[in-house]
C-alpha cells in the first residue's frame, strides 16, 4: 500500500508538519528524546527535577525542542505538577530584571490566564480535562479562547479559584507585597498537593542579533531575579537558555540559583528524523511514515536537519515545504526531489 | 523572608493558617444554619476579613449555600453605591466602580424610594439567579433552596444603618442571609435601632489568647525565618495580641539587624563557614567589599590599592566567592567603550 495523494492532502490541510504550530499541541506531537536516544538523560531528567521542585535550565540552540521538551513533561505530570507559565520575551527590561516587577507580572499572567480559564463553558472545560478537545481547523485565537494550552490545573475549579483569589486580592501595594503576593499564589496552588513549577520558556531570546540586543538583561535576570525566586517562592523553576549563554560573560558562571542543567540532545540518526515525522502523521492518516515521505527523502531531511545544526524545528519547515510541493505535484508521496526543492527555496529566503 | 500582615484569604492555602476562634466561627455556622443573621465585630486588626474570608471558605466546601464576598471598603461610599454593588454581585452582573467613585460619604443623604427600588429589583430576579447555579468558572454549585449568604466586610457604620435599619423590612424579605463585619468601637452606631434587630447573633472578637497568638506567629512565618521561641514570646508580650498587632511587630523583629533572627544569623554562620574554608584572600577581599558597602568591582582602584592586589588576582578571588554563593555579579555598562564593568554584591554581611 502506498499513500495516496487524498493523504498527503489531508495532511496538507491540518498542517501536519507545522513547525510552530500552538503551544497547546506543541507537546501532542513530542517525541521523547529519551526514546529516540536510548537514553534517561531529558524527559526522564526533567521529571525527576520537576518531582523535587528543582530549579532546572534546559539548554540548547533555537529549534531544538526545549519548548515542547518543557511542554511534554508538564503534561505528563499534569496530575502532580502546576505550571505557571511566565513570557518574558516581549517584557520590557525592569519586568525581566527587578524581582519585583517580575512577580508583579507573574501575577498578572496568572490572573489573566485564570480568567480565561473560568470563562470556559462546562463542556469545553469537561472535553479538555478529557483531552478530547480538538484544535483542528481552530486559528490560534479560537483555540487559545477555548482554552487549549491552559494547563489542567486551571480547569480544576477549586485550585483555579484558590489561585484566582490570591492572585487578585488587593491589599498588595509595595515592592516587597508584590513577591509576598506572589507567594500567596505559589502556596494557594500547593495547598491542593500540586507542586507549583514557573516555566519560562521564552528566555533563551536575550541575545544580541541583527534586530537587537537585549543581552544586558540575562545578568540581572539570572542573578538578581532568580535569587529571589529561589528564596522566596517555594516553587520549582524550568528556565530555557540558549547555548550560547554559557559563553557571555553576563550568564553567571557556575550555575547561580539554578540546580540543574539538561542539554537537550541532538537527533542521533536518519530513524531519529522518521520517528518525528512519524509523530506528526500517525494521528492524521494510519500509514507507516516511509509510504508519505520516501527512505531517501527521510535522509535528505536529516542531511537538511545537520545542514541547520540540529534544528528540529527548520527541519520541519523542509518537511512542510516538501509537502506542499508535493501536493501541487499531485504526488502520492514526498520524494527527495521535493525536500530538494523545499531546501532551494529555504535558501532563498533571505536571513 | 517578607512577612506580610495581611487578611487571610478564603483559599484552602489560607484556612491552614488560621488560628483559634473556632467558638466564634461555630456561632457564625449556627446562625446560617438556623437562618439567622449575623454582626460580626472586633478591633482594628482583630481579623474580622480573615474571620469571614474562612466562613466563606468552610460554606463554599459544603457546597449547600451560595456565598458572596464582598469588600465594602472600595464601594461603599453610600447605601445606592454598597447596594449596586452587592446587586451586581447577586446577579452576576458586571460591576463598574468607577461609576461610584465619585460619590462620597459626605453626599446629599440617599433616597429611600431609589434604594427601595433596588431592593425590588434584587427581589425580582435574584430567584431566577439562584434556580440556575453556574455551569461555568470556578463557582461552586449551590442547593437553589437555600439563601444565599452574603458576607460584607467592612461597611461604614452609616452606610450600614441606612441598609439594614432603614431598609431593614426590605431586605428581611430577600432569600439572602448577611454576614456583616464592623469595628466594634462604632458599635452603637451599627445596631442602632432598628438595625439592632436584624442581626440576631453577634460574634465579638477578642484578642487571641497568648497560646494562639503563638500558634498564629508560628503559622504565618516561614520555618526558615527562624523566630526563636523566645522571639516569639517576647512578640505576644508587647502586643494587644490582635492578629495585626502580632504581624506588625514580627515584622519589625525581622527587619531589624539587632534582633537575634535566627535564619539570617544561620546563613550568616554558613556563609562564614565557607568563607573560613576559602581562606585568607577570600576573606580579605569580603571585608574591603563589605567595608565599601557591600559592593565592588575588580578594577576598583581604591579597593586594588588596599589590598595591595592586581586586578586579574581581584578577579580570581571574585569569581571564587560567586561560585560559592557569596557574591552576585552584575555587569554595568558604561557609555564608553570597551566591556561592561562587572560589579560583585555581596549576597551577605558575612563578617
Amino acid at each position: 500500500m502506498t499513500a495516496s495523494r487524498e493523504a498527503l492532502l489531508e495532511l496538507q490541510r491540518q498542517n501536519a508538519f507545522d513547525p510552530v504550530p500552538l503551544r497547546a499541541g506543541l507537546h501532542s506531537t513530542h517525541i521523547p528524546f529519551d526514546r529516540l536516544t536510548g537514553s534517561t538523560n531529558t524527559e526522564a531528567e526533567l521529571t525527576r527535577c520537576m518531582r523535587g521542585a528543582e530549579r532546572v535550565a534546559i539548554a540548547g540552540r533555537s529549534g531544538v525542542g526545549k519548548t515542547s521538551l518543557i511542554g511534554y513533561v508538564c503534561a505528563e505530570l499534569a496530575d502532580e505538577v502546576a505550571p505557571l507559565r511566565v513570557p518574558v520575551d516581549a517584557e520590557d527590561d525592569d519586568t525581566v530584571t527587578d524581582p519585583a516587577a517580575f512577580c508583579r507580572h507573574l501575577i498578572r499572567t496568572l490572573a489573566r490566564h485564570l480568567a480565561d480559564a473560568r470563562a470556559i463553558d462546562d463542556k469545553t472545560r469537561t472535553e479538555l480535562l478529557a483531552g478530547t478537545a480538538d484544535a483542528v481547523g481552530l486559528t490560534k485565537r479560537q483555540a487559545r479562547q477555548a482554552g487549549l494550552g491552559l494547563p489542567k490545573w486551571m480547569l480544576q475549579a477549586d485550585v483555579a479559584r484558590d489561585a484566582e483569589t490570591a492572585a487578585t486580592a488587593t491589599f498588595e501595594r509595595s515592592a516587597a507585597d508584590h513577591i509576598a503576593q506572589a507567594r500567596d499564589v505559589i502556596e494557594a496552588v500547593a495547598a491542593h498537593d500540586l507542586i507549583p513549577m514557573i516555566v519560562i520558556d521564552d528566555s533563551d531570546a536575550w541575545l544580541a542579533t541583527a534586530v537587537g540586543d537585549r543581552s544586558s538583561v540575562i545578568a540581572p535576570f539570572f542573578s538578581r531575579v532568580m535569587r529571589v525566586l529561589a528564596e522566596e517562592l517555594r516553587a520549582g523553576i524550568v528556565v530555557a537558555v540558549h547555548d550560547r549563554y554559557f559563553d557571555l560573560p553576563e550568564f553567571p558562571r557556575g550555575r547561580g540559583f539554578l540546580e540543574q542543567v539538561i542539554h537537550v540532545p541532538g537527533l542521533p540518526d536518519v530513524d531519529a528524523v522518521a520517528a518525528i515525522l512519524a509523530g506528526r502523521t500517525l494521528d492524521i492518516v494510519d500509514l507507516p511514515v516511509d509510504q508519505i515521505v520516501a527512505t531517501d527523502a527521510i535522509k535528505a531531511l536529516h542531511d537538511g536537519y545537520q545542514l541547520v545544526e540540529g534544528n528540529i524545528r527548520t527541519m520541519l519547515l523542509l518537511a512542510h515545504t516538501a509537502l506542499q510541493t508535493a501536493c501541487e505535484d499531485d504526488a502520492e508521496h514526498i520524494t527527495h526531489r521535493h525536500v530538494e526543492i523545499a531546501m532551494t527555496r529555504f535558501r532563498d529566503v533571505p536571513g | 523572608m517578607f512577612v506580610s500582615g495581611r487578611p487571610l484569604l478564603d483559599t484552602r492555602a489560607d484556612a491552614r493558617l488560621f488560628v483559634d476562634r473556632e467558638d466564634e466561627l461555630a456561632a457564625l455556622h449556627r446562625a446560617v444554619d438556623a437562618g439567622l443573621n449575623s454582626m460580626v465585630l472586633g478591633a482594628r486588626g482583630s481579623g474580622k476579613t480573615s474571620v469571614l474570608h474562612l466562613l466563606a471558605y468552610e460554606l463554599r466546601e459544603q457546597h449547600r449555600n451560595r456565598v458572596e464576598f464582598v469588600d465594602a471598603g472600595p464601594a461603599a461610599a453610600n447605601a445606592a453605591a454598597l447596594l449596586g454593588l452587592i446587586t451586581a454581585r447577586l446577579l452576576g452582573e458586571a460591576v463598574d466602580l468607577t461609576a461610584h467613585s465619585t460619590l462620597t460619604i459626605g453626599a446629599p443623604p440617599d433616597v429611600p424610594a431609589d434604594l427601595v427600588a433596588a431592593v425590588e429589583r434584587l427581589r425580582a430576579h435574584l430567584p431566577e439567579r439562584q434556580a440556575t447555579p453556574p455551569n461555568v468558572g470556578h463557582e461552586l454549585a449551590w442547593d437553589p433552596s437555600r439563601p444565599v449568604v452574603v458576607l460584607l466586610d467592612g461597611p461604614p457604620p452609616e452606610v450600614a444603618h441606612t441598609l439594614f435599619g432603614r431598609l431593614r423590612d426590605e431586605l428581611w424579605r430577600l432569600p439572602v442571609l448577611w454576614v456583616v463585619s464592623g469595628d466594634v468601637e462604632r458599635r452603637a452606631d451599627y445596631l442602632r435601632p432598628p438595625a439592632d434587630a436584624f442581626f440576631d447573633a453577634q460574634v465579638s472578637l477578642e484578642s487571641l489568647t497568648p497560646k494562639a497568638a503563638r500558634e498564629l506567629l508560628r503559622r504565618r512565618l516561614d520555618a526558615t525565618d527562624g523566630l526563636g521561641a523566645e522571639d516569639i514570646d517576647r512578640i505576644v508580650a508587647g502586643t494587644d495580641r490582635t492578629p495585626r498587632a502580632l504581624l506588625t511587630s514580627a515584622r519589625r523583629h525581622l527587619a531589624d539587624p539587632s534582633s537575634s533572627n535566627a535564619a539570617a544569623q544561620k546563613r550568616r554562620e554558613r556563609a562564614f563557614a565557607v568563607l573560613g574554608q576559602l581562606g585568607r584572600p577570600a576573606t580579605m577581599l569580603v571585608s574591603e567589599v563589605q567595608s565599601r558597602g557591600g559592593a565592588a568591582s575588580a578594577s576598583d582602584e581604591g579597593l586594588l590599592q588596599s589590598l595591595g592586589w592586581t586586578r586579574p588576582r581581584a578577579v580570581q578571588v571574585f569569581k571564587e566567592l560567586e561560585e560559592h554563593g557569596l557574591v552576585v555579579a552584575t555587569p554595568q555598562r558604561s557609555d564608553g567603550p570597551g566591556r561592561p564593568k562587572i560589579v560583585y554584591e555581596l549576597v551577605e554581611d558575612i563578617l
